[in-house]
């Protein structure tokens, strides 16, 4: 954060520019000593954090008990929500879904571990075989909260062979 | 799909297969006949989705 020397501007507007002026809210008082200019903005900045944080910790009238607690609950295992552009401010905050991929030949096995993983509030998709488990797999979203259960034999092939056409040797981490 | 983690779930969970499943980037090869198959396999999924409370963990 330094303050260009000789430029046109003075060194409160080079600071500010430095900073970010959004950062700042409503312009800061005038004053002459650049350290004075400094505090008011560091303070400036942390004061529009904390009031960032607080309005995502506090929670937003539209979404009910339930809602919250998950996005609450997502918010302490996963990335702080407060620390991501553009949520709390708006009350709007969004949960990123955990999805589990079964592939199995087996109706049976894919129902019983659909209830499984579903009792457990993560959302399931799945496949017969592990060509439909690969193309259901490019096509559907999925994110770092993606697990794929395959089953060794499905049908067209391997439990092996779909990984390995899930996934590029060059990206296989052993 | 290349950073999906993978977990198979076999009946055959035998030595070829497990090292086969490892060099394919399946993360666990879990036994299906086992009495405690499921709850291994919702265990290790949940600790890949960093959703066992201490981050995800990579199954071993």
């Amino acid at each position: 954060m330094s303050v260009p020397v000789g430029s046109g501007k003075n060194d409160k507007e080079a600071l500010l520019d430095d900073i970010g002026a959004s950062a700042l809210g409503p312009s800061p008082p005038r004053c002459t000593n650049p350290n004075e200019v400094l505090y008011g903005a560091t303070r400036g900045a942390l004061r529009a954090t904390l009031s960032r944080e607080r309005s995502v910790r506090r929670r937003p009238r539209l979404l009910n008990r339930r809602v919250w607690s998950a996005v609450h609950s997502y918010s302490l295992n996963g990335t702080p929500l407060s620390h991501k552009k553009g949520d709390g401010v708006s009350g709007a905050v969004f949960k990123v879904a955990s999805l589990i991929m079964i592939v199995d030949d087996h109706a049976v096995i894919r129902r019983m571990l659909r209830e499984v993983f579903e009792a457990e509030d993560l959302q399931v998709f799945d496949a017969a075989n592990g060509a439909e488990g690969v193309q259901k797999g490019k096509t559907r979203p999925h994110n770092s909260r993606s697990v794929h259960a395959s089953d060794e034999w499905t049908g067209c092939c391997t439990g092996i062979e779909g990984a390995h056409a899930a996934r590029p040797a060059a990206n296989v981490h052993e | 799909m290349p950073h999906v983690p993978l977990l198979m779930f076999t009946n055959n969970p035998g030595g070829i297969v497990e090292k086969e499943a490892r060099s394919a980037g399946i993360s666990a090869v879990i036994s299906r006949s086992d009495t405690d198959g499921v709850k291994q396999l919702l265990i290790r999924a949940k600790a890949l989705l960093g959703l066992n409370g201490a981050g995800a963990q990579r199954a071993s």
